[in-house]
């Protein structure tokens, strides 16, 4: 057994040692709290074991001298500091029992035992410290030096062991889980041994050692990990879910106490515990650390929680400990608030019968959880050990219960007397850290300080690299050897070398200024930069930059002798925030801009958010246009939990997608958000990215689509009160009744369950609410009743979205009633224009031309033509000229009545005719009762019309127009001036007043006469 | 060439075929001279602007038939340049101001203003006041109307407003009570097959009594409507034959197809084919309460008592509804999702009875 291979080398070790660890402990201890605040390390590594491989790493390079350096480490440190540890936890327990022997002299004995084990708790506690703390003593203190070689030939055996059997052990599982066997008997034996024998010390160092120390090489930790998540990921639920009844306590019977859960607890969800321990004012962390009073374990737990627990002393308790703690304390809490000795002792009275019932089921699933085969060795060692079987058991469940209340107990008589110290501390702490904020920003704390750092710009067509190769290139391509073409806006491959500026265009929070500064840096050149705090109209832009451009900048000769004098020459003038050039300040600067970049001899950046602004498309005509675009959610999460790593901050995966998401990509207000959360932390230890934190949220603007989507999607519902589902409708109240009202048919309501009578109903529920939406919206429209607007989100989004509420079939429409609406609008003036010229002839209203009239004409002017081909070209004219219709008139006709699905009445008749009716009606020049403003709207009632003027305008016109198709761009004013002069002399009748109007109307007169 | 309904339109108030002792009480009424402010209303296609041009002509004399169109350029108080056209003779002035939307109490003030205060020339041989006639005034926006009734009053010694509506309904009292209301019904169909048969004589050809009729009962009592149906017939046929087909205008068939589709099938698919479609009568300057009817009076046809009550009161809450709205379509859409509403329960009833 291995207890005999530990007699084998302890004493001699031991003895050894003692003076040694002495001295240093107290200088460890002296030492302690310094180290472990500075050393970030710790607080985010849980396992000892990761801790010695950090500092094997610190030790040497090379991962096998790790192995073999750091076994005898280990196994020397933790000899020492054991010893130690012992004597220093002894008094305050000493004292304690000493207490409890006075209260209740029954258990003296028990306690004992208890407080043996604590004591070995206390030990493992400290071992682990003093991991950590002797590495830094081993740096520090030349006589750690000493201690190692000391102590190696005493630790070397075990440590030997260990390294021997992992080298040897092919990757076979079966040896490893020996092996693994072997450490858990160990562990357990530890466990009961502790209890009685305080002689027996060095046995247990040993076999702390082991514990310890072996599960410390790296592959079988790994092993030990992956075998673990397996199991994690193969877990089930809670086996007999709400089974047990959860226990009543008086509210804030927890509070104080810090909880670990970990494992699948009997008959709870594993959120409900958490729910029901906050519900009593514990606190539910996520890691076992020293704060921890008790870890909850279920089923299948995670095996480095407990270790962790095992080596921080934390008592362990299952779900019925938790009820019972709730019963207990309740009880007890009604008296005092804080939990005494005294208060403890009664309650350990009061429960002993009930532990002893839990204390078996208990044990047993920690057992379990373990290695099965060690119960039975276990027990037989416990016999050994101490001669009853069951009351070691009990007595060691009892010893944790005590420790643990122990600890917390102590720990509120020591916070009273340090409270106000620990106040102070946290609020110096605080500050601090608010300085600490304040003085350097996360954000520019973890601002890139190379392009290969920038996040989401790494890839080789990244907006990134393109700026890189534009600007580096720019002297060669713009030196005026090559000549550019502009390349097509939708070539793939441009490289830019056509333009002199470069548009860097995305969102804001991603990075385009730290991209442009870094990439100018980078190739060396110097940044001129402009932004919204200048002032940037044009003269100012026009003086400012031009003057900059042409000097030299002074910094290269700041650092003579560098070859920045070399390249200072070279500058790069950056102009950010684009966009914002707007108002009076800046006016005409993008303008100047523009003129600016055609002339430069320098290369520009440009940056703004909105590519498609007005303002900036002008702009965007002569910059190579760069988009840069969101990084991807992993993309930034790497970076962050990098960012958070360095800080301290734990924070829980899913909590910082959230974050990430909620900020809608943008890396800068993620980092805010975490620096926020940083502080927060410190404040209140726990619960950071926990599910009961409020989720970050920016509020963002939807577009129509989404919001749609929302408002009938049930699956967001369920998460939304009445006011989120009105809001939706703010986002833009003006097209989401449209947007509502299009896309309502496609949605699949929940509520019909498939049931088309249902459905129906609903969509005439919801047709119905919509039609009293269109009325209020009406209301407020007409009246500017503008608060009725809630009213109207009810009827237009909320209660459709409600009625309807399902999922989406097929895409989300664009409201198909602007398209309508604006093409009634176009047929409803041409119908407008009919009237107006068969006004003379006609009696009836425009609405009953529409309805009655229309159809009838149009067959009275196109059935000649159908019937009697060139020949009825004078009949169809005569119906024209008796209704005083236009050429023109006749589509508009035709777009009137026609209707889907019917025949074109224009495809019965031949091209030629319709040529042959075009050529006559030229001819012929219908005189109409009003003028012909179809062409230029603005332009008063003209005279009556004149014939004989009407050749002359005529020719003239013609003369004009060939002037115009000869030379377009430079003759337009002239011949539109002239073509002004024309009417006002007088002519005005339709075929030449047409003409005469202005070039463009002659134009179209001139393509009209060409078929 | 003009179509049978403009040639044969009577000029005068002793040339009318029907409604005559009114038109002898209008002939009397001018006659004396003076006249009050008319306000003449009825169904389309009834005659009135038939018979109000005839008062004219029968007050100025055929100086009134003498028409020119003129362009006006009004400025509304928020700059918008807006224009109309006005019918001018000497005499009096046609203007319709919802052709401008809702800028129509601008037309309104700005025109009859200038119109009114501006006095005949030569009153020797003619009459002191000018006459503005309005149509459409019950298109009027509410503004408008409340614009005009002052003007009324107030330019009463040099002008007459002559208000040709389709109905007083939206007219508002105060104007009603400040005008001569004269009410023109429309023709009855034996009215009308009258002067069917008299205009068919007038172009030489036979129409077949049973024809006439037909095409008089389909008109709706419409009388532009019978003529414009009638010369298609005979365009379509000469000479006539009593049991030709009377082609249905497109928009009717269009309509009539669109409530045999509501009825066809009851779907939300169909809902979307049908909301296309209403989209298209919409477009097509089809009004809306046409529309209405014309759906209504075809889905009912499929239903029994119970529900055509059902039915009835729907399309009338949403023809308010429409009055009162903006979309057209949403009411529309509304009517005929209730209808299939009502109608699949009533099916699925029904099977389920059998």
């Amino acid at each position: 057994m291995s207890k005999d291979i530990r007699s084998f080398f302890l004493p001699k070790g031991q003895k050894s040692e003692k003076p040694n660890q002495e001295s240093n402990d107290i200088k460890k201890s002296k030492k302690r709290p310094i180290i472990i605040d500075s050393d970030s390390d710790e607080s985010v590594e849980i396992i000892p074991k990761k801790k010695k491989e950090n500092t094997a790493n610190k030790k040497s390079g090379t991962v096998k001298k790790r192995v073999e350096i750091l076994k005898p480490v280990d196994a020397s440190d933790l000899f020492g500091s054991e010893k130690i540890k012992r004597s220093e936890a002894k008094p305050a327990l000493v004292c304690k029992e000493s207490k409890n022997k006075s209260k209740s002299p029954k258990e003296c004995e028990q306690i004992h035992f208890d407080d043996d084990f604590e004591a070995t708790l206390c030990q493992i506690d400290q071992l682990e410290d003093e991991v950590l703390s002797k590495n830094d003593v081993h740096k520090n203190v030349p006589d750690g030096k000493e201690t190692k070689p000391k102590i190696s030939p005493d630790g070397s055996k075990p440590s030997g062991k260990t390294v021997e059997k992992k080298q040897n052990s092919s990757p076979e599982a079966k040896e490893k889980k020996h092996y693994e066997k072997k450490l858990s008997e160990n562990k357990n034996k530890e466990v009961v041994t502790e209890k009685d024998l305080k002689k027996e010390t060095p046995k247990k160092a040993a076999n702390l050692n082991e514990s310890l120390g072996s599960p410390a090489d790296p592959v079988e930790k790994k092993r030990q990990q992956a075998l673990s998540y397996m199991k994690y990921l193969q877990r089930g639920g809670p086996k007999h879910l709400g089974s047990k009844e959860v226990p009543k306590g008086k509210a804030g019977c927890l509070s104080g106490l810090v909880f670990v859960i970990t494992g699948v607890l009997d008959s709870l969800e594993r959120e409900e515990a958490a729910q029901i321990i906050e519900q009593y004012g514990g606190k539910v962390t996520g890691n076992v650390s020293r704060n921890t009073s008790y870890l909850i374990r279920g089923e299948d737990a995670g095996q480095s929680k407990l270790n962790k627990a095992e080596a921080l002393g934390t008592s362990q308790i299952n779900e019925d400990g938790l009820f019972d703690l709730i019963r207990t304390r309740s009880d007890n809490t009604s008296n005092e608030s804080h939990p005494t000795p005294e208060g403890i002792k009664k309650k350990k009275k009061h429960e002993k019968t009930r532990a002893e019932e839990d204390s078996i089921p208990s044990k047993k699933a920690k057992v379990e959880s373990k290695v099965e085969p060690t119960e039975t060795k276990k027990s037989i060692e416990s016999k050994k050990v101490s001669l009853e079987d069951k009351p070691s058991v009990e007595s060691k469940q009892k010893s944790e219960w005590k420790s643990s209340k122990n600890k917390t107990s102590t720990l509120d008589i020591k916070n009273q007397n340090y409270n106000s110290e620990n106040k102070t501390e946290k609020e110096t702490k605080i500050t601090a850290d608010f300085a600490d904020v304040k003085s350097s920003l996360w954000v520019d704390k973890y601002k890139p300080t190379k392009t290969k750092q920038v996040i989401g710009q790494q890839g080789d067509k990244s907006s990134l690299k393109k700026l890189t190769v534009w600007l580096e290139n720019w002297h060669k391509n713009h030196s005026g050897n090559k000549k550019h073409v502009k390349p097509s806006p939708w070539a793939k491959n441009d490289d830019g070398a056509f333009f002199k500026a470069a548009l860097l265009s995305g969102p804001p929070g991603i990075g385009k200024t730290t991209m442009a500064h870094l990439v100018s840096k980078e190739l060396g050149f110097d940044v001129v930069e402009f932004n919204a705090s200048d002032t940037r109209s044009k003269k100012l832009l026009h003086m400012e930059i031009s003057e900059l451009l042409s000097s030299k900048s002074l910094f290269g000769f700041c650092h003579l002798g560098d070859t920045v004098h070399q390249t200072s020459i070279k500058h790069v003038l950056l102009m950010d925030e684009v966009d914002g050039m707007a108002g009076n300040e800046d006016r005409g600067g993008v303008q100047e801009l523009i003129q600016l970049i055609k002339n430069t001899r320098v290369p520009i950046i440009c940056m703004c958010n909105d590519r498609n602004h007005p303002k900036i498309r002008s702009l965007a005509n002569y910059c190579f246009d760069l988009r840069v675009m969101k990084p991807r959610l992993e993309q930034i999460k790497g970076a962050m939990m990098s960012v958070c790593y360095k800080e301290g901050l734990k924070i829980a995966s899913e909590a910082l997608n959230d974050i990430i998401c909620g900020a809608n990509f943008d890396i800068r207000q993620i980092l805010h958000h975490l620096s926020l959360w940083s502080v927060k932390e410190k404040q209140f230890p726990s619960g950071v990215g926990q599910a009961g934190a409020p989720k970050p949220h920016k509020d963002m603007k939807m577009g129509p689509w989404d919001v749609v989507r929302k408002v009938f999607s049930a699956e967001e519902h369920k998460t939304m009160s009445i006011h989120d589902k009105s809001d939706l409708f703010f986002h833009d109240y003006s097209i989401n009744p449209l947007f509502v009202q299009e896309n309502y048919l496609s949605v699949v309501p929940a509520a019909a369950k498939g049931c088309v009578k249902k459905t129906l109903e609903c969509i005439a529920a919801t047709a119905e609410s919509i039609s009293v939406g269109d009325v209020v919206e009406k209301t407020i429209r007409s009246r500017g009743a503008w608060s009725l607007l809630p009213t109207q989100a009810m009827f237009s989004s909320v209660i459709p979205g409600d009625l309807m509420e399902g999922y989406m079939r097929g895409q989300i429409n664009f409201p198909s009633w602007l398209g309508k609406n604006s093409r009634t609008g176009k047929l409803d003036r041409l119908l407008q224009e009919l009237h107006v010229h068969t006004r003379l002839s006609i009696s009836g209203s425009k609405q009953a031309l529409n309805l009655e009239y229309l159809p009838h004409i149009r067959d009275a002017i196109l059935r000649p033509l159908t019937a009697e081909g060139s020949v009825g070209v004078p009949e169809t004219l005569n119906v024209l000229q008796t209704y005083n219709l236009l050429r023109e008139d006749l589509e508009s006709i035709l777009e009137l009545t026609a209707w889907p699905n019917q025949k074109d009445p224009m495809s019965g008749i031949e091209s030629k005719v319709k040529a042959a009716l075009t050529r006559a009606y030229n001819k012929e020049g219908i005189l109409t009762p009003y003028s012909v403003v179809n062409v230029v709207k603005k332009r008063s009632a003209g005279t009556s019309p004149d014939l004989e003027d009407f050749e002359e305008g005529g020719e003239e016109e013609e003369v004009d127009e060939d002037d115009v198709s000869v030379d377009a761009m430079i003759k337009a004013k002239k011949s539109q001036k002239r073509s002004e002069e024309v009417p006002a002399k007088g002519p005005q009748g339709r075929g030449k007043g047409g003409n005469g109007s202005n070039s463009r109307g002659g134009q179209k007169r001139g393509r009209g006469r060409g078929k | 060439m003009s179509l049978w309904v403009d040639k044969y339109r009577p000029t005068s108030l002793s040339k009318l075929d029907y409604h005559l002792t009114q038109a002898e009480h209008l002939k009397n009424l001018v006659q004396q001279g003076d006249f009050p402010h008319l306000l003449v209303y009825g169904p389309s296609g009834a005659g009135k602007k038939t018979r109000i041009m005839s008062l004219l002509r029968e007050l100025y004399g055929p100086g009134v038939e003498r028409l020119r169109m003129e362009r006006v350029n009004f400025t509304t108080p928020s700059n918008k340049k807006i224009e109309i056209t006005t019918l001018n003779s000497n005499y009096h002035l046609e203007v319709n101001p919802s052709d401008v939307g809702i800028y129509d109490r601008v037309v309104i003030q700005e025109l009859i203003k200038t119109v009114a205060e501006t006095h005949q020339l030569d009153t020797a041989g003619q009459r002191e006041f000018k006459v503005v006639l309005l149509s459409e005034v019950d298109r009027l926006t509410k503004d408008a109307q409340h614009a005009l009734r002052r003007t009324m009053e107030k330019y009463v010694a040099s002008c007459r407003i002559i208000l040709c509506a389709n109905s007083t309904s939206r007219v508002i009292p105060a104007i009603r009570s400040r005008c001569l209301s004269i009410r023109v019904p429309a023709p009855s169909p034996e009215q009308i097959i009258v002067i069917l048969q008299n205009v068919c004589k007038k172009e030489g050809v036979t129409l077949p009594p049973e024809l006439a009729e037909r095409i008089a009962s389909k008109s709706g009592r419409n009388l532009r409507r019978a003529l414009l149906m009638c010369e298609t017939c005979k365009v379509q046929q000469t000479p006539m034959q009593p049991s030709q087909e009377i082609p249905a205008l497109d928009w009717q068939t269009f309509l009539e197809d669109t409530a045999k589709m509501v009825v066809q099938e009851q779907s939300p698919k169909q809902m979307s084919e049908v909301r296309g479609r209403l989209y298209e009568l919409l477009i097509h300057g089809i009004p809306p309460p046409t529309i209405f009817q014309g759906l209504l009076e075809e889905l009912v046809k499929s239903c029994d008592m119970q529900m055509k009550r059902r039915v009835v009161e729907a399309a009338a809450k949403y023809e308010h509804r429409l009055h009162q709205g903006n979309k057209s379509i949403f009411h529309l859409e509304a009517f005929v999702a209730t209808f299939m509403s009502i109608y699949k329960t009533f099916m699925e009833e029904m099977l389920g009875g059998m």
